[in-house]
């Protein structure tokens, strides 16, 4: 079919809302190729170039003369909002499905049967969906006139961002015949990235690539091993900076320990992260109102986000490769004359690095615990059911089954709700690619310390020269850099900010699948009987408490004075109600002073009574080497007692050093009530950390 | 195993196939057996193979091949690209592959001797390289007893002794225990699948010998269809195709897939020696192949005994050698042209099927309408198989309109004989027509049936109008 310049001219003014905008190079020999079915596409362009245009428009005229419609596949869904207002303007009528628009997603069922939907966007997660697949998508896979690969980048073993469902994008590209119109886009691509994306898309891909220089980016690295003094550098900069921005962490917990922070000194700022949920868009939208100061987000304000006037952006932590950082960074001073690009590097954030790196695959011992239980059971077992004869975290059990699933020919398939063993065995070439892979993050990780190190002015250059670039386009940096020390008032505040948070302890409802059947309880946990909403002091090594803690446990086999001081200082602000008038704690047979001295220094400074009421009856592994929730109560069931002394029937503080699944907490408050005590209060030291 | 799906391929699956990747909506229009055979012709006579239907240029192709195919049906089966991907995507994580007639991996003796009538695209699972390695069919019925599976179970334990593979169906039965007796000890089979391919292969007690080499399963119906009685009955053929010679344990007389593909066989296709089990007691559907040429099985006790049976030639039938002169000059290969593939299988089996025409398809129209009589009857007491009241009223409708369009009708007509309505006809038309059981007449529009094209022959011969 061809092309009509006009058309496409007037598609992308409403869409730009300016009737004097004109494509931008190469654009509009991008939309020509596809609607010209001329073969396979690959954009390589920056963010803000507007890919989007492309798609959008392409889709529009191939509607206009009757084809089907477009299925755009991108892990950035949610923040496409802003590009699908700019194609509902067109006239293309756009609709999502993703794991947060659940309640939407019959409508849009409906839609499509009716064939009044123009493009539909999805994540590469849920094409892997087996009932999206079958259900909804069967009902239009016949008609799809065109595909969208965005961020194709991952389709390649290569690309820095590795994600485990582009392995299926890249095995539907391969099987794809010639006549369908396919489109990939993406920001970042390097040689070797290049060589593997026509290796899947065929040699008659046709490359549209612009360059990757950002003229208007002073880029700076500073090096601040603590977190008190990057809290305390932060806060002072902010305050000077103009302009809106981004704060990258590298975790969850980070984005928002920062945060509050930096609330806590009076900015406006807000937690931007994959535990946002409804939240995200309302903050995305914030931050391009420059309705706050900055976001400190994850990952999860990912390669899409398109803030033109975004005014810096500032990592906590270095992240894990070249490519990663320049997608982040080069979000700042799209339509800005200058904006800064500052890294901050700290002493935690290898060891991040070096858990996300290890975690990434299963390794052959938990595959073969997946793989024999599947074995052992030839009707296949659910998740949960995996759960109670694996000694795997559910994490853990779920990525192992996420990656064997997503191999072809797959070791294991879904029939139903249960996986199974199917027809193939795993193959050697998938440890080979996940030690390829490994190695290559590795690389990539030391490639970023170089970065680091480098002096200023020369970030830009080595950025260009690590993506395959031209550095010839490189330009000095237009900004002063800024200082590279904080304010040691500011670090000593800071310091005390990082010790001052503690962690709710939630207490459980119901006993785990299966109940415990020593105790012989199962099903709900009557009211009367469960543990009251207790507190941590810390996360297990974290840069408050956490350092302590594991002193105490590992090192001096003593928790200091220092801890109970904190405890004490963490229950007065806590102040539970109905006050608790003794305290007791959790008895352990394999290390049996630790606690309970513990819990007495700490019961004589809050002033009250001391009593040990519960024994270990049975010498169990630790809760520790038990990898989920359901392996840890079967491990607690039946060890628990109490002594053969009266119990008192008011308020208690049950203290424990750590707290991960909370049964231990959990059976021993419902011993405690089940024999006449009052509410029981749990207090943990330290919360076990997220590398389980 | 898991070869690269070619264009071809792609191309044929396109056109042929109903691509099943979940819900099945409203079934595509897809090409029938028949409808495949005059494209790929029309294709091989313009010098044009399929895998040029989905190049980017392929628009004035497939104007040129408007006069076999209307040209929208094409483009809309030809556009459903990214179904196809979905639906190999599936095949593939489960360990399915699918080859077509234009691979150098479809099976030899398949392409050879069925020749425009094999399938145009096989899904299987397991070693694929079995299916090249001949050995003997073993047919019979689903309904029997502890003796014939007794019997059936040591042929398929002294054919795994003789290295030799079984070829059967899959099915309840004699078809069962053949393979049980094989595979039980060490033996090779190859199970030619009526439907449910993808079920079958994740079957637990076929993981470890699909993945051993030792079974493979192969089917020429999407891997996700259920059951029908048309499929089993066609299936037959290739249960012949891929064996070195065939042994009939037990069938009904004149009724019955099993029957159907004995006589197909002997009276006609003549691919191998098809073999009848010796009884004591008479056995009127077995004396009645001996009595049309069926040998009769020698009963070996050993490896070599057994070994003789492959031995023997089928006999070329009289009505075959009449028309030795070939329907297409330059048909050696059936997707490509030589000089654009450099395709050098040279297939030395010339047009088999040119021979008699009407008496089998004489023998074939009654032993449809009976089998599916004795197939319901089985299936009414069988609590293994699947079933369901919608597969039982589709069967007594497919009888009795099959029956009536032997006289071309018009669908009022057929509606008024039925006593229901004319929308409710034209759906059961229309499905007929999908499966290539009927065909559409013009001017005025009447439906009347079309031989199950894996039962069909190229050409009408009336002179065998007298064997009647």
């Amino acid at each position: 079919m061809k092309y009509q310049p006009d058309q496409g001219l007037k598609l992308l003014r409403i869409g730009a809302g300016s009737k004097k905008a004109v494509f931008r190079e190469g654009q509009e020999e991008a939309i020509e190729h596809i609607v010209e079915g001329r073969g396979r596409l690959l954009v390589v362009q920056k963010t803000g170039w507007g890919k989007s245009f492309v798609y959008f428009i392409a889709t529009k005229l191939l509607r206009e003369r009757g084809h089907g419609p477009t299925l755009l596949i991108s892990p950035l869904l949610a923040l496409m909002r802003n590009q699908i207002e700019a194609a509902e303007r067109m006239g293309v009528r756009a609709a999502t499905i993703n794991s947060d628009n659940q309640d939407e997603w019959s409508d849009v069922e409906t839609r499509l049967g009716r064939n009044v939907i123009d493009i539909l966007l999805i994540s590469p997660e849920r094409l892997a969906n087996e009932r999206f697949r079958t259900q909804v998508l069967a009902g239009i896979a016949a008609r799809i006139s065109l595909l969208v690969i965005d961020e194709a980048h991952c389709i390649s073993d290569w690309g820095h961002d590795f994600r485990p469902h582009y392995r299926l994008i890249e095995r539907i590209s391969r099987t794809l015949p010639s006549n369908l119109r396919l489109l990939a886009t993406t920001a970042t691509a390097n040689n070797r990235v290049m060589k593997d994306l026509t290796a899947v898309l065929g040699p008659k891909l046709e490359v549209f690539r612009g360059d990757l220089n950002r003229t208007s980016l002073t880029l700076q690295t500073i090096h601040l091993p603590g977190q008190a003094e990057r809290l305390a550098w932060l806060a002072e900069q902010l305050s000077k900076l103009e302009g809106h921005g981004i704060v990258y962490t590298l975790t969850v917990r980070d984005a928002n320990q920062v945060a509050d922070w930096l609330k806590s000194r009076g900015f406006n700022v807000e937690a931007y992260t994959g535990e946002t949920g409804g939240r995200r868009a309302e903050l995305e939208q914030a931050l391009l109102n420059n309705q706050v100061k900055a976001l400190v987000a994850t990952t999860a304000l990912g390669m899409g986000y398109d803030k033109p006037d975004l005014a810096f952006v500032i990592h906590y932590q270095t992240p894990g490769s070249v490519v990663a950082y320049y997608q982040q960074v080069g979000r700042a001073g799209r339509a800005l004359d200058t904006a800064y690009g500052v890294l901050l590097s700290g002493e935690e954030e290898s060891d991040i690095n070096d858990w996300f790196i290890r975690s990434a695959f299963p390794t052959r011992q938990e595959v073969s615990d997946v793989l024999r239980a599947l074995e052992a059971a030839p009707g296949g077992l659910s998740v949960p059911a995996l759960l109670s004869r694996v000694n795997l975290s559910k994490g853990r059990i779920e990525k192992a089954i996420d990656l064997l699933s997503l191999e072809s020919p797959a070791p294991i398939a879904k029939q139903g709700s249960k996986w199974q063993l199917a027809a193939a065995t795993l193959s050697e070439e998938f440890w080979e690619r996940a030690e390829r892979l490994t190695a290559l993050r590795r690389e990539e990780h030391r490639q970023m310390q170089e970065y680091v190190s480098l002096p200023f002015g020369s970030h830009m250059g080595f950025l260009i020269g690590a993506l395959d670039g031209d550095p010839r386009t490189v330009i000095p940096p237009a900004l002063a850099p800024l200082p590279t020390k904080a304010d040691p008032v500011l670090v000593r505040e800071a310091a005390a900010f990082l010790r001052r948070t503690s962690l709710p302890i939630t207490p459980r409802l119901q006993w785990p699948a299966g109940g415990i059947p020593q105790y012989q309880e199962k099903g709900k946990i009557p009211e009367h009987l469960r543990a009251q909403p207790g507190k941590a002091l810390c996360l297990w090594g974290d840069a408050g408490w956490g350092g302590h803690v594991r002193k105490g446990k590992y090192q001096d086999r003593y928790f200091s004075d220092d801890l109970v001081t904190a405890c004490v200082k963490m229950i007065h602000e806590w102040n539970p109600q109905p006050a608790p008038t003794w305290v007791t704690c959790v008895p352990s047979l394999r290390h049996p002073s630790l606690v309970p001295d513990f819990a007495k220094r700490l019961a004589a400074a809050l002033k009250l009574p001391f009593e040990m009421v519960l024994l270990k009856t049975d010498n169990r592994p630790e809760q520790k080497t038990m990898a989920n929730s359901i392996q840890q109560a079967r491990n607690i069931d039946g060890s628990l007692a109490l002594a053969d002394r009266p119990i008192p029937s008011s308020p208690v503080l049950l203290i424990d050093d750590m707290v991960d699944s909370r049964w231990t907490l959990t059976v021993a408050a419902w011993l405690l009530r089940l024999n006449g005590c009052g509410e029981v209060w749990p207090m943990a030291l330290s919360q076990a950390g997220h590398n389980k | 195993m898991m070869p690269v799906i070619s264009s071809n391929t792609k191309s044929i699956l396109l056109l042929t196939a109903p691509l099943i990747v979940g819900r099945v909506s409203s079934s595509p229009d897809i090409l029938t057996p028949g409808e495949y055979k005059r494209l790929a012709r029309h294709l091989r006579e313009i010098h044009h193979e399929p895998a040029d239907l989905i190049s980017p240029d392929a628009a004035v192709l497939i104007r040129d091949c408007h006069p076999v195919i209307d040209e929208t049906r094409m483009q809309s089966l030809l556009g459903r690209g990214f179904q196809l991907s979905q639906a190999i995507e599936r095949w593939q994580t489960r360990a399915i592959w699918v080859v077509s007639r234009a691979d150098a991996d479809y099976p030899k003796r398949m392409k050879a001797r069925l020749r425009e009538d094999a399938p145009p695209v096989l899904y299987g699972c397991g070693d694929h390289h079995l299916l090249e390695s001949g050995g003997l069919a073993v047919v019979g019925s689903r309904q029997v007893d502890d003796t014939l599976v007794e019997f059936s179970m040591a042929v398929g334990r002294l054919a795994a002794r003789a290295r030799r593979t079984i070829v059967s169906g899959g099915a309840r039965g004699i078809d069962q225990a053949a393979m049980r007796g094989a595979l039980e000890n060490g033996g090779k089979v190859i199970g030619v699948l009526a439907d449910s391919l993808e079920r079958t292969s994740m079957k637990r007690e076929h993981r470890n010998l699909l993945l051993d080499g030792q079974l493979v399963l192969l089917t020429p119906y999407d891997p996700s269809a259920g059951f029908t009685v048309g499929h089993a009955m066609q299936r037959n053929k290739l249960i012949y195709a891929l064996a070195d010679a065939a042994l009939v344990v037990n069938s009904d007389l004149k009724k019955g897939g099993t029957w159907a593909g004995a006589v197909e066989q002997i009276d006609k296709l003549r691919l191998v020696p098809v073999y009848v089990r010796l009884t004591s007691k008479p056995s009127p559907g077995l004396d009645a192949l001996l009595k049309k040429g069926a040998l009769p099985w020698p009963s070996p006790k050993d490896v070599d005994a057994l070994e003789a049976v492959f031995e023997v030639i089928p006999q070329i039938a009289p009505s075959v050698a009449k028309h030795q002169e070939p329907l297409f000059p330059d048909n050696n290969v059936l997707e490509s042209t030589p000089a654009k593939h450099g395709m050098a299988e040279i297939e030395s089996v010339k047009d088999t099927a040119n021979g008699s025409t009407s008496p089998v398809l004489k023998v074939s129209e009654n032993s449809l309408s009976h089998d599916r009589n004795s197939e319901l009857d089985k299936e009414n007491t069988s609590e293994q198989q699947e079933f369901n009241p919608a597969n039982v009223l589709f069967s007594v409708v497919e009888e009795i309109i099959l029956q009536l369009l032997k006289k071309p009708m018009t669908e009022d007509d057929i509606a008024a004989a039925l006593n229901v309505s004319k929308v409710q006809t034209r759906i059961w038309l229309q499905r007929f027509i999908d499966d290539g059981r009927l065909k559409k007449l013009k001017k005025p529009v009447r439906y009347t049936i079309k031989q199950p094209d894996l039962f069909q022959s190229s050409i009408k011969n009336n002179a065998c109008e007298n064997d009647k």
